[in-house]
């Protein structure tokens, strides 16, 4: 049974360049232009990780972190954040609102299927 | 977010180069603000304007709309109306400029994502597996038709066994001829004997007349043992004669069939070797396919690397925008303006390293490496 992945990103283009890379690997892929609309798409609905860009219209990256961690079958499900944000404040407020890893664009898809296998639950 | 690389040369020449030559002046001649926000504009159009200098705009692209610029607000200071009136089309050409960019990296990614998919199921159905599976079936195959090749060679060897005791029944038939023969020549003497007593019994007349019957009998039984001696030599002949036909056919049959299994174990043995080179052929192409499928899988991974520049580029003329609009306002205003706020202002809405060092007057390039911290 694939693993699904959630990509929350409101540039397209970035979002088929994710979903290329980690349906290639076999994974199930579900996509959000923003925070509001991946949480509308959670509910009923079986999300192993989530890779999530920070700016984003709507509900940022980090607003929709710390929202998410509050629904109790979201509290540990692992979450990426896939952004062009490289300062070390960001990764820290980031750290905080409970993402588990920080992956600064432009990514490598090797790359990022490391930090999903290596995230992502049983 | 939004589209083409095509344009973005253009409306930067459009819009970014005639800041510098637009707002020197005007910070040179005793305002507050502009010197170094003109700067600032002016470098950021200007290295994203040489990033994209090489790409030249597509045949037939249609033109960026222009958008409607404001009325200048009436009795607003020159500068004023200038920034109301200009400052609105350097955004909105960004701004079009990345959408166009947008929308042509959207279709590139739709068609690296198509070609990815159909290399992975080609690669799928054409992979190494199925050659292995070939070469088990020619294995198969080959083992299945030497077996047929065994059996009628078992064949052949049964039926020798049969020849050779039709060689022997051969022998057998000679034997009884010649006793039939023996049988004819005891039924001559014997008729001989016979006829010699009957000569005796007249010679004793009246005396002699049971006795001459008795040798009349006995001749009249030499006569049917040499018929039924006759009676068997000539059907012994006959089964020899049978026999003798028999073992010849078998014999030829034997050898015919002899050259058949030879024939057929190098028929086999050739149709195997072929179907097993076309199959070592097979399984070369395959893994060569298999091969340039992988160069291919990794060109198209390093392409999707560099296809991320658009987001890069995005939130560098967002920020752009943002504060072209921001100026606009400031500016239509008419407050003062404290170049080293708004600079440091930007310089907090920056999200990529890029921007920090045009920012500081360093050069900078997009980096391709992922930078991965895991928490």
């Amino acid at each position: 049974m694939a693993k699904t992945i959630m990509i929350i990103d409101d540039s397209v283009s970035l979002r088929q360049v994710v979903g290329i890379a980690l349906a290639g690997a076999g994974y199930e892929v579900i996509e959000a232009c923003d925070g509001q609309d991946a949480l509308s798409k959670l509910t009923g609905q079986k999300v192993h990780l989530m890779v999530c860009d920070v700016n984003m219209p709507n509900m940022d990256g980090i607003t929709f972190l710390k929202t998410v961690r509050t629904l109790p079958a979201y509290k540990f499900t692992p979450i990426i954040m896939l952004t062009t944000e490289a300062g070390e404040e960001k990764k820290k407020e980031g750290q905080a609102a409970g993402a588990r890893a920080w992956v600064v664009k432009p990514f490598k898809p090797d790359q990022l299927l490391m930090a999903v296998s290596k995230l992502i639950l049983p | 977010m939004i589209a083409v690389a095509k344009s973005i040369p253009e409306a930067l020449g459009r819009a970014g180069l005639p800041a510098v030559a637009f707002l020197a002046p005007w910070g040179l001649s005793g305002f507050r603000w502009p010197g170094a926000l003109a700067g600032v504009l002016a470098a950021g159009c200007t290295v994203a304007a040489r990033r994209f200098a090489t790409q030249a705009p597509a045949a037939g692209a249609p033109p960026a709309p222009v958008p409607e610029a404001p009325a200048p607000a009436p009795g607003a200071a020159p500068l004023a109306q200038v920034a109301q009136a200009v400052v609105p089309v350097w955004a909105g050409q960004t701004a079009e400029a990345r959408q166009q960019m947008e929308e042509a990296i959207r279709g590139l990614a739709s068609r690296f994502a198509g070609m990815h998919g159909e290399l992975r199921k080609a690669l799928d159905t054409s992979g190494l597996e199925s050659n292995r599976e070939l070469q088990g079936i020619i294995d198969r195959g080959s083992e299945a038709l030497a077996g047929v090749v065994r059996d009628l060679a078992e064949g052949a060897r049964a039926r020798a066994v049969v020849l050779e005791k039709i060689r022997g029944l051969a022998a057998i038939t000679e034997e009884l001829r010649a006793m039939s023969e023996e049988v004819a020549s005891i039924a001559n003497q014997t008729n001989l004997l016979a006829l010699n007593a009957a000569i005796e019994a007249a010679h004793a007349r009246e005396l002699g007349r049971g006795f001459a019957v008795v040798a009349d009998e006995v001749r009249k039984l030499s006569e049917r043992s040499g018929t039924t001696g006759n009676a068997i030599t000539t059907k012994v002949a006959w089964v020899n004669q049978s026999l003798l036909e028999t073992l010849r056919e078998t014999e030829a049959f034997g050898d015919r069939e002899a050259e058949v299994i030879r024939r057929a174990e190098a028929t086999i043995h050739r149709v195997v070797e072929d179907i097993q080179a076309g199959a070592t052929d097979l399984s070369g192409s395959a893994r060569r396919f298999e091969e340039a499928g992988e160069d291919l899988g990794r060109e198209i991974s390093g392409t999707l690397v560099h296809l991320q520049f658009q987001d890069r580029v995005s939130q560098i003329l967002q920020s752009v925008i943002a504060d072209m609009e921001k100026f606009a306002a400031e500016v239509a205003g008419g407050g003062a303006l404290d170049a080293a706020a708004w600079l440091r202002d930007l310089e907090r809405t920056y999200t990529t390293l890029e921007q920090l060092a045009v920012h500081h007057g360093e050069g900078a390039g997009a980096s391709d490496e992922s930078d991965i911290t895991f928490f």
